[in-house]
């Protein structure tokens, strides 16, 4: 079975992070679980991927951090979404509509081509 | 919990001190202990929630941009190889204890030294010092001098063997740090007891020689006693002085080792402190040797090795001012 394209995913990382964070404020690992948990376990971000991805959305704008103490009264660092990251959340979703029907245009269901069809010569 | 803690640090090892370097190390080391601590609590072993954490901990190649360190990569290599081998626990442990066997022995042979003019004084005192008693008194004088040497010298070579710790390059890991900085702060009450304990004496020991001098019965005998007990008394706490100011001082030492630049000269707390000078630390190196050189001519030319003594003492307070200054001139 074929993996998920990191070349694909890369791109969209940033994305994901921004939708966890649009109702609430969140921390890392947090981020990590939901992530694994909402691909059922089909994509786990790794730790300085996520961390890379914190610090470049903060120079952007689109996230910011603050610090916290969490339920165990432990200190950690939260980051919250930005109205720059809203707006730049919807124009990734926009461009991921656009790609994927572009994309899935291409993607036969059973794997046979059916070039004629689709163009109606 | 601790091995995922070493890796990190091994991994930040030799990367730049900066303060975006430090908050990246912190948060992932957050990030990671929330998974490890979530998957413990799922039931799974120590050393596969161990394996997990790490097999998904990532590339910090994949940091090095958004760190603004882009740029120190090709540069790691060198810096690993600047640094130098890292020092295996065993042998910092080896090191540890001939720094210490060296710092007893040179401070018993100090208190040879020290103790050296008791022969001709008991057999003066005691037994009127005429002929064969009085020469059995002045072998003792030389003979403790001549252990006293021997003891010095011996130390000396003891610290040689070790002496390339501070010629080439050498680090610590993050583990040994932790392991270093946690037997000093266990240990520095002790030795700060057992230094006040070396101060007292030095005070004290005149008291046997003002009591026992009183006496008017047997005078010579209990004068000479009391002049004996004086520089035994003197000579443990000079021994003790110095025996607290060496014991800790090659752990110390080694917590220096490490590139102040890169986050492994940051393990811990006593490592931020700044670096001692090369300087002074030659200076301190042929310091002992230098007071015993004194003492010998001083004590051979003027023959009063009764008062000669005062220069032990003298030397191990001027040694902890020097110690103490530096530690100062480095705070600032």
């Amino acid at each position: 079975m074929a993996g998920i394209s990191s070349d694909i995913i890369r791109g969209y990382n940033d994305t994901m992070i921004l939708y966890l964070l649009l109702d609430r404020p969140s921390y890392g690992y947090e981020i990590s679980k939901m992530i694994r948990m909402m691909t059922d376990g089909k994509y786990i971000m790794k730790e300085t991927t996520l961390y890379s991805a914190f610090t470049r959305m903060e120079k952007n704008g689109y996230i910011e951090a603050f610090s916290m103490n969490a339920e165990n009264g432990k200190r950690r660092t939260y980051y919250r979404i930005t109205d720059a990251g809203r707006a730049y959340y919807e124009e990734k979703r926009q461009e991921w509509g656009l790609t994927k029907d572009v994309v899935e245009r291409f993607i036969a269901p059973d794997g046979r081509r059916k070039i004629a069809q689709n163009i109606r010569l | 919990m601790e091995t995922i803690r070493n890796y990190l640090e091994s991994m930040f090892r030799s990367m730049p001190n900066t303060p975006e370097v430090r908050r990246a190390k912190d948060e992932l080391l957050q990030m990671m202990e929330d998974k490890y601590m979530e998957l413990m609590s799922e039931g799974m072993t120590e050393n596969a929630a161990v394996g997990t954490v790490i097999s998904e901990f990532g590339n910090l190649d994949e940091l090095s941009e958004s760190l603004g360190i882009s740029h120190f990569l090709p540069e790691r290599i060198e810096n690993i190889e600047r640094q130098g081998r890292t020092l295996l626990i065993d042998e910092v442990k080896d090191y540890l204890r001939d720094d210490r066997k060296t710092c007893v022995i040179r401070a018993l042979g100090i208190f040879c030294f020290i103790i050296s003019p008791t022969g001709p004084i008991l057999a003066d005192g005691i037994f009127g010092g005429r002929g064969l008693i009085e020469g059995i008194g002045t072998g003792m004088l030389f003979l403790l001098a001549a252990a006293g040497v021997f003891l010095i010298i011996y130390a000396g070579n003891l610290e040689k063997k070790w002496k390339y710790i501070r010629k080439v390059p050498c680090c610590i890991d993050y583990s040994t740090a932790a392991w270093l900085e946690e037997m000093i702060t266990q240990n520095e009450p002790k030795m700060s007891m057992i230094r006040i304990l070396g101060i007292i004496c030095c005070i004290l020991a005149l008291v046997p020689v003002v009591v026992l001098d009183s006496i008017r019965i047997f005078h010579d005998f209990f004068s000479a006693i009391g002049t004996v007990l004086m520089f035994v008394i003197v000579g443990i706490g000079v021994m003790l002085i110095l025996f607290s100011s060496g014991y800790l001082s090659a752990a110390k030492k080694l917590l220096h080792l490490n590139d102040k630049q890169t986050i492994g000269g940051q393990y811990t707390r006593m490592q931020q402190e700044q670096n001692e000078s090369g300087k002074k630390e030659g200076f301190l190196s042929v310091y002992w040797p230098t007071v015993t050189c004194i003492y010998l001519c001083a004590s051979f030319l003027t023959f009063s090795w009764e008062i000669t003594w005062i220069i032990w003492p003298v030397a191990a307070i001027i040694h902890s001012v020097i110690k103490m200054n530096r530690k100062a001139a480095m705070n600032r």
